[in-house]
């Protein structure tokens, strides 16, 4: 019995002490995640090696030796075909879901005749809308940039309406107090202030218009990204699939932490 | 009891949400019958109507309602499984969470669609593949928030109970989680929408049955109507399913006094 | 034009939150007379509408029944000339304290070199030359109730409105903030209206403070208070001084123990 309590008592304390030396556990953490890649890298490459099936699992050497050769098949230019499609859906989207958003946001009934309507498609799989889409624009670029739009403007809509509901209703006495209508209220508050959130919000709607961009291509594209995939898939090259696969996660991944920075600037004054 | 009967009192934003949705399914309607827009690649609100009653009894949405569903179902059950399993090795020693933490998070964050490709490859066309997608998507939201959801007991309960002399497994089994099923539910409720979408995926670039399948059969064809009832079933779907893990959720989180 | 303010028989009432119930009457009836260059304090029971009453001045809240008539017109919106110095300051928390200070001449569409040139001025009356760019985050709570006495400044008021602007900051810093303000104050000699609970404040600082009673609230008693200017901090421990604190507090003591017998004896 004393030995129990003193298990459970110890395991608290041990939590208690860890979380008391903030930089020797962050360099641990690090030390600790990077080792366990390198180990799973390490463990692939040896059952790749070991087993029969080796083609079929790829490996982290044959994905690196494959990447000559998927440049080669057009990565930068089917890669850029896929950004500039990217581009055009978020410029839709971002303006449309933050105008949107704010006047959404801001006046009472027009968020109570909208919102219904607009959490019933946020609740519908972008994906599923692809192939509606192309029936309506056709394939190529501008149903996959459309896609991008569908698929990126919730997020920036959502946030931008939930930035705007949480203005400090302090801020808007101030400006009334000193004689400034309605509108200059709002010309002066609302996008200030709900701008973190907004920014938040197109963070969010870039890594929804990235997998929009995959699907609406793989579906039905003979260009970019997506149809670089498709073609790898249906030719079983593993390695080069996966070229690309890590291809679009890094440039992913340089986008958000580029939106993570502006995230950061815009929500100073938020303590 | 008394939670539900609010819900469905007649106020204010009831009554103009519906306006606006009736409203807009009216212009859709008008626009179509004088010909604005071209009724066979728009459709309209009566089309749909009109051509819900043969695809459902010809078989073809339960079918799909079937199909999906049972890849829904293995899906989510992997994903509580192994989601559960993972979030709850990291909350139990802090070497694990340093070594997993990156892994989870990647699989999170990163547009795990791109992988689908190489999931086809791996376990195979159609339901293998579209179970495998949903999977993974819906792994991660779950083991992140089992992980938070165990990590976020009140510290002092669990000295409490220790101070009564329990044992390890008792504190975890009565103590830490119940405290954290409302996080734990939070996460499921997440994973469910991920994984729909995964299964969807599967199902539209290579399954032969299923609601993705469907819908991508009458994309190739053109048929926007028939594309559209099945989008909407799936949709009448997933908010169907979604509603229940939210009052799942509500009914475990009762003692919370937040929302 | 003399910048007097009337407050003729102001009433004020909010509509009752239950269908059967009565309307809330926060204030009954109150005439106040305040002169050009007066420094008045209104003091008085919590939840009284003291805070109201300077909203009514202001005009961002209209009376249910009579009139407020500031400098020769009566009020029927908010304005400028009659600036408001919240209780919390109210900073717009993304600008910059210069930015902040001169909102309200942003609001009257002033240029921004001339707005902005006069808002530097005003801080460096207020005392805080050199935090221009900072952001009211980085601020104490007393630094940004100077901005936004600054920020009132700013707008060349006829009546300076100041809701308990104090009342978060702790002892020490409330007097010495009060000592500046009456320091900022012998500068300009505006008409000032300020709301306290707090008797010390209000002896220190006024010419003339107005004694409210509980909900629905009338004026009590008007004390003058005969003290010279300039005052400094030790005028608290003066004979005169305990005089006028003694009259205040036995006018409130009623007033407040009122107010707990209908909370039910709390």
């Amino acid at each position: 019995m004393g030995r129990t309590r003193r298990n459970v008592a110890t395991a608290v304390q041990a939590n208690v002490a860890v979380k008391s030396r903030p930089v020797e556990i962050e360099r641990l953490r690090v030390v600790i995640g990077v080792a366990t890649v390198a180990v799973l890298l390490g463990l692939w490459q040896i059952a790749s090696m070991l087993g029969p099936g080796g083609r079929l699992t790829g490996s982290p050497a044959s994905i690196v030796r494959a990447v000559p050769s998927v440049v080669g098949d057009g990565l930068f230019v089917d890669g850029l075909y896929s950004l500039r499609a990217l581009g055009y859906g978020l410029a839709i989207a971002i303006s449309a879901g933050v105008v949107l958003g704010v006047l959404i946001g801001w006046f009472k009934t027009l968020s109570y005749l909208l919102e219904p309507m607009l959490m019933s498609f946020y609740i519908t799989p972008t994906v599923a809308l692809v192939p509606l889409v192309v029936i309506w624009t056709g394939v190529g670029n501008r149903s996959t940039a459309v896609v991008v739009a569908l698929s990126a403007i919730f997020p920036i809509l959502l946030n931008t309406i939930a930035g705007v509901r949480q203005l400090d209703p302090a801020w808007l006495r101030a400006v009334q107090a000193y004689g400034g209508d309605r509108l200059t209220a709002f010309r002066l508050i609302a996008l200030r202030g709900a701008l973190p959130e907004i920014v938040l919000g197109i963070r969010l709607g870039v890594g929804r218009g990235l997998i929009g961009v995959v699907v609406a291509e793989m579906y039905a594209s003979t260009e970019g990204i997506g149809s670089l995939l498709s073609a790898y898939s249906h030719a079983i090259r593993i390695s080069q699939l996966f070229v690309v696969v890590i291809t679009i996660g890094l440039v992913g991944f340089c986008i958000v932490q580029v939106m993570r920075t502006i995230e950061e600037r815009v929500s100073r004054w938020r303590r | 009891m008394a939670q539900v009967r609010k819900a469905f009192r007649l106020d204010g934003p009831v009554v103009l949400g519906t306006i606006g949705i009736l409203a807009i399914l009216a212009v859709w309607q008008i626009l179509a019958s004088l010909g604005a827009i071209n009724p066979i690649v728009a459709s309209s609100p009566l089309l749909l109507l009109d051509q819900f009653g043969p695809m459902w009894a010809s078989g073809q949405l339960p079918g799909a309602l079937a199909a999906s569903g049972i890849e829904f179902a293995v899906a989510l059950a992997l994903t509580l499984a192994v989601g559960g399993a993972i979030g709850f090795i990291m909350y139990s020693r802090k070497v694990f969470e340093f070594a997993l933490d990156p892994i989870v998070w990647f699989v999170y964050i990163a547009p795990i669609v791109t992988l689908y490709p190489i999931f086809i490859i791996w376990f195979g066309l159609g339901r293998p593949a579209a179970i495998a997608t949903g999977f993974i998507l819906g792994v991660a939201p779950v083991a992140i928030n089992t992980k938070a959801g165990l990590e976020s007991t009140d510290r002092l309960l669990v000295r409490a109970a220790a101070a009564f002399g329990a044992s390890r497994g008792f504190v975890l089994r009565h103590v830490v989680l119940p405290y954290s099923v409302p996080i734990i539910m939070a996460g499921v409720r997440l994973a469910v929408g991920r994984v729909i979408i995964g299964v969807i995926v599967g199902e539209m670039f290579g399954g032969n049955q299923g609601f993705g399948y469907v819908i991508a059969y009458y994309g190739g064809l053109l048929r926007t109507t028939n594309v559209m009832v099945a989008i909407c079933t799936l949709v009448v779907a997933g908010i169907a399913i979604t509603q229940l893990v939210r009052a799942l959720e509500a009914w475990c989180s009762r003692w919370r006094r937040t929302a | 034009m003399s910048s007097s303010v009337l407050i003729d028989r102001v009433r004020l009432e909010y509509p009752a939150t239950l269908p059967e119930g009565e309307p809330l009457v926060a204030i009954a009836d109150v005439t106040l007379r305040i002169d050009k260059g007066e420094f008045v304090a209104i003091i008085g029971p919590s939840g009284c509408g003291k805070s109201s009453l300077l909203f009514l001045i202001n005009g961002i809240a209209a009376p249910t029944s009579g009139t407020v008539v500031v400098a020769g017109e009566t009020v029927s919106k908010p304005s400028a000339q009659r600036a408001l110095v919240f209780q919390d300051a109210s900073l717009l928390p993304w600008n910059s304290v210069l930015k902040n200070v001169a909102m309200g001449l942003q609001i009257q569409r002033k240029p921004k070199h001339d707005r902005e040139a006069q808002a530097m001025g005003l801080l460096r009356l207020v005392g805080l030359e050199g935090f221009e760019a900072k952001l009211p985050h980085e601020l104490s709570g007393g630094m940004r109730q100077r901005v936004g006495i600054a920020r009132a400044l700013c707008v060349d008021p006829d009546v300076l409105l100041m809701d308990e602007p104090f009342g978060a900051l702790d002892a020490q810093t409330r007097q010495l903030m009060g000592a500046e303000l009456l320091r900022i104050w012998l500068q300009h000699r505006k008409t000032v209206i300020f709301v306290t609970h707090d008797i010390d404040e209000a002896v220190f600082l006024a010419d003339r403070v107005v004694v409210m009673s509980a909900r629905p609230s009338r004026v009590l008693e008007e004390v003058s208070i005969a003290l010279p200017r300039p005052r400094a901090l030790d005028i608290h421990n003066t004979p005169a001084f305990r005089e006028h604190r003694e009259r205040i507090w036995q006018l409130l003591q009623a007033e407040v123990t009122a107010t707990w017998a209908g909370l039910g004896g709390t």
